[in-house]
């Protein structure tokens, strides 16, 4: 009987013009030990009104969500739905890649529950049956296939995603650059051949689950209407095959000898047998006028040489070229630059390659931001706007003036969300680097996004690495590696043999 | 038995709970009911239209766009103003089944406002050869509220939702795609509510005999509420006027 009236009741439920299911807010215990919590490791960010105005929010991009809202990005629920509280207790576990939210690996079940359970206080929707809605069901994903990534290609298409994440899906599209979330700020669309950037995890089903539920407070609609299960699966496929699981990150670009003439003019046959190197780029956070979420992630290099002339090629995602305003490395950024809108007219894209002046000075390189006194750095530095490069001497992060010599020359190119800008430099100058055949070189890059209004210290930058510049015989480097590394072993060897006869016999057991 | 009562009052509770949740409208056979026609207009100057640049899909929806947000005619009267009757009780059926269909049509909403019933349906159309997107918002607090964002990449879709009208208000509709698009739907939990045309008119009809409380919305000129007795079997004119 008590069945019979269970059943009944959660008929109704179902058949209602609205299913409703009861809101669990936990009890006073849980989510004053929630609140504790919070205290202590949340509200720095979302703020101890859970508005997402903690004191860091200016350091973040995108800021911290504002939970008042009860708009929450990654769910199992469908657009504009609350978050089921297992939603919520992932995204606190898993974190989201790319943003200020880390993963809280460590907590309990017991503690998220609890996280929650607070969380939900700020918003009276968890309090309302009307408004509490199931989970769809995300299907085991079909195994992976070429012909359904193939496929995908076209629900990509024909869907449209190209408007916002771009012809090969770097997130360069049409649209990309008017995009604003619900709190009428820019926001980026994904780069999809990245997808360990992904926001809400980058397995298939998790794919799967963006482009059904959308995600909420950004313009990233649902498909479910839209798109058939099998072709979801399609698109799935297809986006999963645009990157690896990982970048695969290097700290050397090996600069390929070439017998003739560099020719900017026909890079690609130019760099078609250099090795690319993928290096990752940060926010310059050190020196004022920071940026802790620049634009860019990663830049991949080339590079060849021939008697005279060393070229190196720089590609790096951008969501737009941005070719109007200035930059400089000496532009003035505030201490601060949180205020304001981004813009693509005030700044222009840039970006430089820097290299110790001078080598002779032992092992020890520069400091990595543009250099110090003592030893300086060469920047090879263009502005986009204008495409002619320029040549600065760094002394300092507020010590950078154009310097003496001949500049490179250089060749950019925007396409298809990528910038590619080829420097080309004499190999040898006074008192300028030079690349000396079987030589590591250490260099470091920078990248200015216009859009984000980087600019000057504000920008994304590598730490050093080193170019090798590949001797023309083709000696492979791996014989001056084990040659250096041999030398380094015996030497040691010899030290540590040193050492214990010369105090043989001081301490005994 | 005390647990058949209960079942039965936990069911009836479960069952009502949801159309309770709709608002406290009930619905009768109005009679001799009465109507409201108005006109609404501005005094003095006439604001002119504001003129949005499209940035994209200029081949379909062309350079510029009007926004709609001031159609007034010479003599000031305001189109796509909302007049409705706040907090009324009782009055006739709320067609929860009529069409209503929002269509993204060369870059605009098409109507540009829409009245629409709480617990209908709203059809969401896509009539241009191109992306759109519908991001539906409650204004709560003059704040922004998500409610749905709909994909529609492809021409001649519809979608048509519950969720959209499952509550009542003000939503905001936009298109992240395109965004000069700007539309309103005022979903209503009665029948009594209507747009104004060109001549800044409207008409609500078959209203129980009484007083109310003719609200009037405009999404730039704001809200004005006006005290309205309405007589068996005649017609009330009214004239709202923004300063």
């Amino acid at each position: 009987m008590r069945k019979f009236f269970l059943l009944l009741g959660i008929f109704l439920f179902g058949t209602g013009d609205l299913y409703s299911l009861e809101p669990d807010l936990g009890t006073e215990a849980q989510r004053e030990a929630g609140k504790r919590m919070y205290m202590r490791k949340c509200a720095q960010c979302h703020g101890a009104e859970g508005d997402g105005g903690g004191i860091a929010k200016p350091f973040f991009k995108p800021a911290p969500r504002d939970f008042t809202s009860a708009s929450f990005k990654i769910r199992t629920t469908e657009s504009g739905e609350l978050p089921t509280d297992r939603d919520l207790k992932e995204i606190i576990k898993k974190g989201m890649p790319y943003t200020g939210m880390p993963a809280w690996g460590g907590l309990t079940d017991e503690e998220l529950s609890n996280l929650v359970y607070y969380t939900k206080t700020f918003a009276e929707d968890f309090a309302d049956p009307d408004a509490i809605v199931p989970p769809l069901s995300i299907p085991k994903a079909p195994p992976y296939s070429e012909e359904s990534a193939g496929a995908g290609r076209h629900v990509y298409e024909e869907n449209q995603c190209i408007d916002c994440h771009g012809n090969l899906g770097r997130g360069d599209g049409e649209s990309a650059p008017t995009l604003e979330d619900d709190w009428d700020k820019h926001i980026k669309p994904a780069d999809l051949t990245k997808r360990w950037t992904f926001r809400g995890g980058s397995t298939r089903e998790d794919i799967y689950r963006t482009f059904t539920t959308g995600l909420n407070g950004t313009p990233m609609p649902s498909y479910a209407d839209t798109i058939e299960p099998e072709d979801r699966w399609r698109l799935v496929d297809y986006v999963y095959s645009l990157s690896e699981d990982e970048p695969e990150y290097d700290t050397v670009v090996v600069a390929k000898g070439v017998v003739g003439k560099i020719d900017l003019g026909s890079a690609e046959s130019l760099f078609s047998n250099a090795k690319g190197a993928l290096f990752p780029i940060v926010g310059q956070v050190i020196e004022p006028g920071r940026e802790f979420y620049p634009s860019t992630d990663a830049v991949k290099v080339k590079a060849v040489y021939n008697y005279d002339y060393i070229a190196v090629m720089l590609t790096w995602h951008d969501m737009s070229a941005d070719r109007t305003g200035v930059n400089s490395p000496s532009l003035e950024a505030p201490r601060f630059d949180t205020e304001g809108e981004s813009t693509n007219e005030q700044f222009s894209d840039a970006v430089a390659v820097q290299i110790p002046s001078n080598m002779t000075g032992g092992s020890a390189q520069p400091y990595f931001l543009f250099g110090d006194k003592k030893s300086p750095i060469d920047l090879w530095f263009v502005d986009l706007a204008k495409e002619r490069a320029e040549l600065y001497v760094g002394k300092g992060s507020r010590n950078v003036t154009p310097a003496r010599g001949e500049e490179p020359s250089v060749l950019a190119a925007y396409e298809d969300g990528q910038w590619t800008v080829i420097f080309k430099q004499k190999r040898r100058g006074e008192n300028r680097a030079s690349f000396e055949e079987g030589r590591f070189i250490p260099i470091a890059f920078s990248v200015w996004d216009g859009f984000n209004k980087e600019r000057g210290n504000k920008r994304g930058i590598t730490s050093w690495y080193y170019l090798y510049v590949e001797p023309l015989e083709a000696k492979s480097p791996v014989f001056a590696m084990l040659k250096y590394g041999g030398l380094l072993f015996l030497l040691e060897i010899g030290s540590i043999y040193w050492v214990r006869k010369k105090h043989k016999g001081k301490f005994s057991n | 038995m005390r647990l058949l009562n209960f079942g039965v009052v936990f069911c009836l509770a479960v069952f009502f709970s949801g159309s309770l949740h709709a608002g406290s409208y009930v619905e009768a056979d109005v009679t001799d009911g009465g109507s409201i026609s108005g006109t609404v207009k501005v005094k003095g100057d006439i604001p002119a239209d504001e003129i949005k640049e499209v940035k994209k899909n200029k081949a379909q929806c062309g350079e510029t766009i009007d926004a709609e947000k001031y159609v007034i005619s010479a003599a000031g009267e305001v189109k796509w103003a909302v007049a409705m009757l706040e907090g009324i009780g009782e009055g006739k059926k709320l067609d929860k089944l009529a069409d209503v269909l929002i269509d993204n049509n060369e870059c605009r909403f098409k109507p540009h406002v829409l009245v629409a019933p709480t617990g209908g349906k709203l059809q969401v159309k896509n009539s241009d050869p191109m992306l759109h997107n519908s991001h539906f918002f409650m204004i709560v607090d003059s704040k922004k509220k998500n409610v749905i964002n709909l994909a529609l990449p492809k021409k001649g879709q519809v979608i048509a939702k519950k969720k959209i009208l499952r509550k009542p208000g003000l939503l905001s509709v936009e298109c992240d795609a395109h965004d000069f698009m700007q539309g309103y739907v005022w979903s209503l939990p009665h029948p009594y509510g209507a747009v104004t045309d060109e001549k800044g008119a409207f008409k609500l009809t078959d209203i129980p005999a009484g007083t109310y409380t003719l609200k009037v919305w405009h999404e730039a000129l704001g809200e004005k509420t006006s005290s309205v007795t309405v007589k068996p079997g005649e017609d009330t004119k009214v004239m709202i006027e923004y300063e």
